[in-house]
């Protein structure tokens, strides 16, 4: 028995990840066990995955003379399904298991009203304290942000864009209050009646605690009574009730109203409009035979109603990262009547000289960011795994490893958080990262990823149906990047070597992120400018 | 003009009928929906057709087969489910329906089958094969063309006929060919309903070939008829916008010859999983889980293969015995 368990464990060595195994099943890496040893005791047995790519269910259920002889399906793999040509996972596995996850979240999407407050401090505010807090000595105004969480404890652009907009506003003296829904849900919430819907407050960065809408709405009341001004600036929806924030708006007098489209959430649930979480739609009419056969395409008219209403109801300016953004909002939202600003979130600031020394031998490439699906870490896999014994290429990945990152790629881990902005930057040029692969598979309004890559001075390779990816790459490393169609192709880029060269010919410099000043660049900068103007006018007049 | 679709059933497909009348509603408001009910009732259940997609119910007695009960004995629900359906046509154009949609319960439609309507307007009958074009690799051949060769060329989930004397000569012979000899016996040259039908356009010149390739798309013909749904979200097959797809066999072993086909493409398992999801919220809840009223003798006691048979062969000898399934 010992024997043909050591052979058994010598034969699947070679195909066993042992990395990936500890990172995807926390709980065999807090046993302290032998990874190996406990896929082989039991792992197989329980359904686990043994590497990135064998699905241990899929070979059992598929082959039945493998689970008819009780085997475990990775050694009967490596002695002889593999040399029969056997499959190790379905068709597309990674993309269909999500496509079967999209529906189930849909069908068991919950009664939100019914959940338990989750974000926020845990004390429910008084319309007083509200009102003290907004209205301390000395302020000018009051700006009030929305967004989906809660932007100081979560990890992400948009929320390292609230926190930049935050020290803008209370650098120039207003106050900044940020409100989230306490029950965070997909989607939009239920419609509430007022009083029901719960929101976590944060003030000038400090958590106040919750407050439902009729109580906020008594304070921002009293407030705009006592002349205070007050601006609003709508990040994002998800969570909310756009009837209770858009009765907020119109009950605070607000003269200023933004509405940020970091995604496309007002046009769908599926806010990359990424049909069934796996394809990229381009937001069709909500009657379509892509609609219909969507998971969020039940939801999607009543959606966007709701959104609609809500534009038309608080009338704001529309806020987006870049040109390409704005036009897809408008084509899939059908809201077209809208003022519309373009912002960037950050800016590249590049040193004049170029980035000297000889290219590596082996280039470095590297996928950046977590190992999501719709920021193309899948592509990225199936690269990594198709050159991973080529030794011209190197590949890397650089970010947070959850959800497993398997032996053929380094993992590098890195945290951009707000007080280390430039963590991946440094990252990247610290390990003399040659090669960014930037292949979201959805539109990106603006991505901070592909931007650190060129910042870092990485040669970018882009995919070009992606937003406005391709425009930055345009603009900010037209001889540092490249622009391709298909998955194809990249492999084809590789495979051919041509990467090298171009990659050896790039003119590549290193250069600095520069965050924008979010909202306040909008609400303060013209009032700012108008009152230098003044100022200027009377000294001239004088 | 009156223009119905019927389909074919037993309780154990019902939540197939209804998916399927739900978008033949949707897209076809103007048609009846007739189902030819081949079971019965269990007890404590009775249909509400009030509830339903369905306007028409018809049953095994209602189709004016001599000895409908001896006649039905000798079939498996494949066959029997099968064999309705010559007769069921003959009874809907005798009701005065001017042209008659056949579709299988398990497909859906996505999109109105105004190419068929068309065609009924200059001949008998249409029918849609199960490939148009020829298939390329030798695996395909085999799975597709060689699996016609065996089957049928025409998939029989679909036929359309009119209501006029080449059609209504059609339907007769498609009928009492299946009352007779509608089996799954393919070494003997029959399947079911299916087989026949290679005589069809030979027999009636004036059936028509539908060669859209949105129509009947499944996985014996998506290898030259890739699915993909546009960011205009229109879903096409091959170049034709999807009319209606046949989901046969939604199990894992059905997934395994998608997936064989699928090109690498998503698209085809988008719509699987939606019919799946369908089929979950239409199930049909007061029947037993694999009821079948002809499956079992009045007593309960399954009716197995020996037992048709031998019935047959005791038919074919001239016995007639008036309910089989009492004894």
């Amino acid at each position: 028995m010992r024997r043909r368990s050591t052979r058994e464990a010598e034969a699947i060595k070679p195909f066993f990840d042992s990395s990936y195994y500890l990172s995807v099943y926390a709980d065999v890496a807090a046993a302290g066990c032998d990874p190996l040893a406990h896929y082989c005791a039991s792992g197989w047995r329980e359904g686990r995955n043994p590497n990135s790519e064998f699905d241990t269910q899929y070979y059992l259920r598929t082959y039945h003379d493998v689970a008819a002889a009780g085997m475990n399906p990775l050694f009967h793999y490596a002695i002889a399904g593999r040399a029969e040509g056997r499959r190790v996972a379905p068709v597309m596995s990674v993309a269909r298991r999500r496509l079967r996850q999209a529906w189930e979240d849909e069908a068991n999407r919950p009664d939100d009203s019914q959940l338990p407050p989750r974000l926020g401090k845990d004390h429910i505010l008084t319309v007083e304290e509200i009102e003290a807090a907004l209205s301390r000595e000395g302020l000018s105004g009051v700006v009030i942000a929305v967004s989906h969480d809660d932007y100081a404890v979560s990890v992400g652009g948009v929320q390292n864009i609230l926190g930049d907009e935050c020290l803008e506003f209370r650098a120039r003296g207003l106050t900044y209050l940020h409100l989230c829904p306490a029950r965070p849900v997909r989607g939009l919430a239920q419609a509430a009646v007022p009083g029901d819907f719960l929101f976590a407050l944060r003030c000038n960065g400090e958590a106040l605690g919750r407050a439902d809408d009729l109580t906020l709405q008594q304070a921002l009341v009293r407030l705009a009574g006592l002349g205070m001004p007050i601006a609003w600036t709508v990040h994002h929806l998800m969570g909310h009730a756009p009837e209770t924030v858009g009765r907020l708006v119109q009950e605070s007098r607000a003269q200023e109203r933004l509405l940020w489209a970091h995604d496309f959430f007002a046009a769908c649930p599926s806010y990359t409009l990424l049909r069934n979480d796996v394809a990229y739609c381009g937001g069709p009419a909500p009657d379509s035979g892509a609609c219909r056969v969507c998971a969020y395409g039940s939801q999607r008219r009543a959606h966007m109603a709701r959104m609609r209403t809500f534009v038309e109801t608080v009338r704001p300016t529309l806020v987006t990262p870049s040109d390409a953004a704005a036009d897809l909002w408008q084509r899939a939202t059908g809201v077209m009547r809208i003022r519309a600003e373009v912002l960037a979130p950050a800016t590249i600031v590049f040193s004049e000289r170029p980035r000297m020394g000889a290219p590596r031998a082996r280039l470095r490439v590297a996928f950046v960011g977590s190992l999501v699906f719709h920021k193309g870490w899948q592509t990225y896999l199936r690269l990594a795994d198709g050159f991973r014994h080529d030794e011209r290429y190197e590949f890397f990945q650089l970010g947070s490893s959850a959800g497993g990152v398997p032996a053929f790629v380094r993992h590098v881990p890195v945290q951009v958080t707000a007080s280390s902005r430039d963590a991946m930057v440094h990252a990247l040029a610290q390990n003399d990262i040659d090669v960014v692969i930037s292949w979201s598979v959805w539109p990106e309004t603006f991505c901070f990823t592909a931007h650190e890559a060129m910042a870092s001075g990485a040669f970018l390779v882009a995919r070009r149906e992606q937003g406005h990816v391709p425009v930055a790459a345009q603009q900010y490393a037209p001889f540092a990047s490249r622009g391709l169609e298909s998955e194809e192709e990249l492999h084809d880029f590789f495979h051919t070597g041509a990467i090298q060269a171009e990659v050896g010919r790039a003119q590549r410099r290193r250069g600095i992120l520069l965050p924008s000043m979010g909202s306040a660049e909008l609400l303060m900068l013209p009032v700012e400018a108008e009152a230098e103007a003044e100022v200027e006018a009377e000294g001239v007049a004088a | 003009m009156r223009v119905a679709c019927f389909t074919s059933a037993s309780y154990s497909y019902f939540d197939r009928v209804r998916v399927l009348f739900e978008t033949v509603r949707e897209f076809h408001p103007e048609w009846e929906n007739w189902l030819c009910l081949v079971d019965e009732d269990p007890p404590d259940f009775a249909l509400d057709i009030d509830h339903e997609d369905v306007d028409r119910v018809v049953r095994l007695g209602d189709l004016g087969i001599d000895e409908s009960l001896a006649w039905a004995f000798q079939h498996d629900v494949v066959e029997l489910c099968t064999a309705v359906k010559g007769p069921m046509l003959c009874h809907m154009l005798a009701q005065g329906i001017d042209k008659v949609i056949y579709l299988d319960p398990d497909t859906a439609l996505f999109g109105r089958l105004e190419e068929v309507l068309d065609l009924l307007d200059r001949h008998s009958a249409v029918l849609t094969p199960h490939q148009i074009d020829p298939d390329k690799t030798r695996a395909a051949i085999l799975d597709n063309e060689i699996g016609s060769l065996k089957y049928g060329i025409y998939n029989l989930g679909f036929v359309a006929v009119r209501n006029e004397p080449r059609g209504l000569a059609f339907a007769q012979w498609w009928r009492d060919r299946l009352l007779e000899f509608c089996f799954d016996d393919v070494p003997n040259g029959l399947f079911t309903d299916q087989k026949w039908c290679n005589h069809a356009p030979v027999f009636f010149p004036e059936i028509a070939t539908l060669r859209h390739r949105g129509y009947n798309v499944a996985s014996w013909n998506l290898s030259q008829r890739p699915i993909r749904i546009g960011v205009d979200g229109a879903i096409t097959a091959g170049a034709d916008p999807l009319k209606f797809f046949h989901f046969t066999k939604v199990t894992h072993v059905g997934e395994l010859m998608l997936e064989r086909y699928a090109g690498g493409r998503i698209e085809v398992f988008e719509l699987i999983e939606w019919y799946k999801r369908r089929l979950a919220s239409k199930a049909l809840r007061g029947v037993p889980a694999r009821w079948w009223h002809y499956g079992t003798y009045l007593n309960g006691s399954p009716i197995s293969k020996e037992d048709r048979l031998a019935h047959r062969q005791r038919w074919l000898a001239g016995q007639r015995i008036g309910n089989p399934f009492a004894i």
